[in-house]
């Protein structure tokens, strides 16, 4: 299994995480991606060119082109190559990280974190309006279902107040994705 | 005491005090002439079939004496010629008729020459006797100007064949400088090929079966026979196949001189006569030809191809891409946002997206997605970033959807 990178995202405020794909990594082993084309060596050229014109630096545009036509590359080195093609760019503090270590339960995705040691952790601060909004929307959602039905069912009265006193208050992640009323049952 | 004979060429020899006041006349006629017979020519009719020997006779004219064999007749069987048991050397030229062979030997020789008639090339040659056997110094045939300058010499010989007393300088012109004479006999054998080689016609046209001269380094090709049609071969490494590999070469001749022996391989020759038939990339680009065929490298540059499409999950483990094609890897960028990353760009962002985002069973949201791009710039030659937004009657929010697809048509 390919590991994934992880790094922070200039226009996103969450952590991003890059997933490679085996087959250019395939490629960058044996080469000739482009050899169905008329013009392998040009249209390196020119991969390079466009590469670089859509904001790709130009050192990894050209290092990704030419990996991906002439080959020879390790697995290693061709993770290298796709991390600074993929992600070079477009953010920073770019790690390598087992899928196996990221969290499998992406609830509180917007909330990722990384700690000092490099491992994804849940910000317990940017995860209180997250359980919010969500059940905010749900909420909204189920009481609209409700209104609209030909037989209508009474709206799902729930302690709002109380609710973000809990939320603002939950000592923990786990504490804080139990805050669910029991009539949205759907989450 | 009576004359002893030289062993060679059976010269008399007197014995000191023999002949008195007669020496002179027997010293003429027995021993200098004889000298000057040595140069001679002599002219064997060859029986229709049987050997014939020429004669030897001490202190007294013969045939063996001679330096210059002229061989005609026409046997009906290969035949021999039998030389005096001595050392010496012979020009001989072979004008027998027919494709028979004579054997130029020593009777009780074991090793010989043999001399092909003129339904053979008319072989001619200079061999040495060594008193046992006949050895070949050169042979060769007679072709183009080689034949025309032989013509002349030995029209020369031909001349002297009835010439019995032998010794006239004009039988001697293959050795004639007309310049000087005192270079007679003077002539080595490779000033000899030089001269013959100088006058080999230039040929304005080459057919397979004409012969070529061919000497090396290796004295015993010297004067061997080779046809343009060996040569042919031999340049190029032809043989005989059973089977046919894509690596074979074949020599190409066409209208353009400049291609005349050039090489081409089985796969090269496929390919071109392939590419004639085959769609290029632009021909699939066009989109128009309906005679051309499309193989699997090439079909994917049609318009109506899609150049890349990724279906990936966001709502479960994250990462997870189910099938891909152009695509070096998905982004998670958070809740609800992916970004494709392209192997082979875009030539402009005009491309066209198709894509279809559900949720099955996922949590919180339910029913249909919509994509967005968000920003300008999002959309790129490289790769794709969209924004997943899901959710019922009329109340949508970013998030994760269960499964999403993404097409994407354009020009690479």
């Amino acid at each position: 299994m390919l590991p994934a990178f992880i790094f922070n995202n200039y226009a996103d405020t969450a952590l991003s995480i890059f997933y490679p794909r085996k087959e250019p990594v395939y490629f960058m082993g044996c080469g000739g991606w482009w050899d169905e084309h008329p013009n392998p060596r040009g249209y390196v050229d020119t991969q390079i060119r466009r590469l670089t014109k859509s904001g790709v630096l130009p050192d990894a545009a050209a290092a990704f082109a030419k990996a991906m036509q002439f080959g020879g590359k390790t697995t290693n080195e061709a993770l290298e190559i796709i991390k600074n093609r993929a992600c070079g760019h477009v953010g920073y503090n770019i790690e390598i990280v087992s899928k196996e270590d990221l969290p499998h339960d992406r609830w509180f995705r917007n909330a990722w974190t990384r700690n000092h040691n490099g491992a994804v952790s849940i910000d317990l601060e940017k995860a209180r309006p997250i359980q919010w909004e969500r059940l905010r929307i749900t909420l909204q959602r189920e009481n609209t279902r409700r209104e609209q039905l030909l037989f209508e069912l009474p709206k799902v009265d729930v302690p709002i107040y109380s609710i973000k006193t809990y939320i603002k208050n939950a000592s923990s992640v786990d504490e804080l994705r139990r805050i669910w009323p029991e009539e949205l049952n759907v989450r | 005491m009576a004359s002893s004979y030289t062993t060679r060429k059976r010269l008399e020899k007197q014995n000191p005090g023999e002949n008195n006041n007669a020496w002179g006349g027997y010293l003429n006629s027995n021993a200098i002439d004889l000298m000057d017979e040595c140069f001679g020519i002599v002219c064997v009719a060859m029986t229709t079939a049987g050997d014939s020997t020429l004669s030897q006779n001490n202190g007294s004219t013969d045939e063996g004496r001679r330096s210059q064999i002229v061989i005609t007749g026409t046997p009906t069987s290969n035949v021999r010629l039998f030389v005096p048991a001595v050392q010496s050397f012979y020009l001989v030229r072979n004008k027998m008729a027919g494709t028979k062979k004579v054997t130029l030997t020593n009777s009780g020789g074991t090793n010989g020459v043999d001399f092909s008639g003129s339904g053979s090339g008319s072989e001619q040659g200079l061999v040495v006797s060594d008193g046992t056997n006949v050895r070949e110094v050169f042979r060769t045939v007679s072709i183009g100007g080689f034949s025309t300058f032989t013509s002349a010499v030995w029209t020369a010989v031909s001349d002297a064949a009835t010439d019995t007393t032998g010794g006239a300088t004009q039988d001697l012109m293959p050795f004639l400088d007309a310049s000087d004479s005192g270079n007679l006999n003077k002539v080595l054998v490779t000033d000899f090929f030089k001269n013959v080689l100088a006058n080999v016609s230039a040929r304005t046209s080459v057919a397979l079966a004409d012969r070529l001269m061919v000497t090396d380094t290796d004295g015993a090709n010297i004067a061997g026979i080779a046809t343009v049609q060996k040569l042919h071969d031999a340049a190029f490494g032809l043989t005989a196949k059973t089977s046919i590999a894509g690596a074979d070469t074949f020599p190409l001749n066409d209208t353009d001189a400049s291609n005349v022996g050039k090489k081409v391989t089985l796969t090269n020759l496929k390919a071109t006569v392939l590419n004639g038939l085959y769609a290029a990339q632009s021909d699939q680009e066009t989109a128009t030809s309906i005679i051309l065929a499309v193989s699997p490298g090439r079909q994917h540059f049609h318009p109506g191809h899609p150049k890349s499409f990724v279906s990936w999950d966001n709502s479960g483990e994250s990462g997870t891409t189910n099938c891909t094609y152009n695509c070096t890897g998905i982004t998670d960028g958070g809740t609800g946002i992916s970004t494709a990353t392209f192997s082979t760009a875009f030539s402009s962002t005009g491309y066209c997206i198709a894509d279809h985002s559900t949720n099955i069973a996922g949590a919180g949201n339910t029913g249909w997605y919509s994509l967005n791009i968000s920003a300008v710039g999002d959309k790129a030659v490289g790769s794709l970033k969209v924004t997943h937004a899901g959710g019922n009657y009329g109340a949508s929010s970013v998030a994760d959807a269960d499964e999403n697809n993404l097409a994407l048509f354009g020009d690479l």
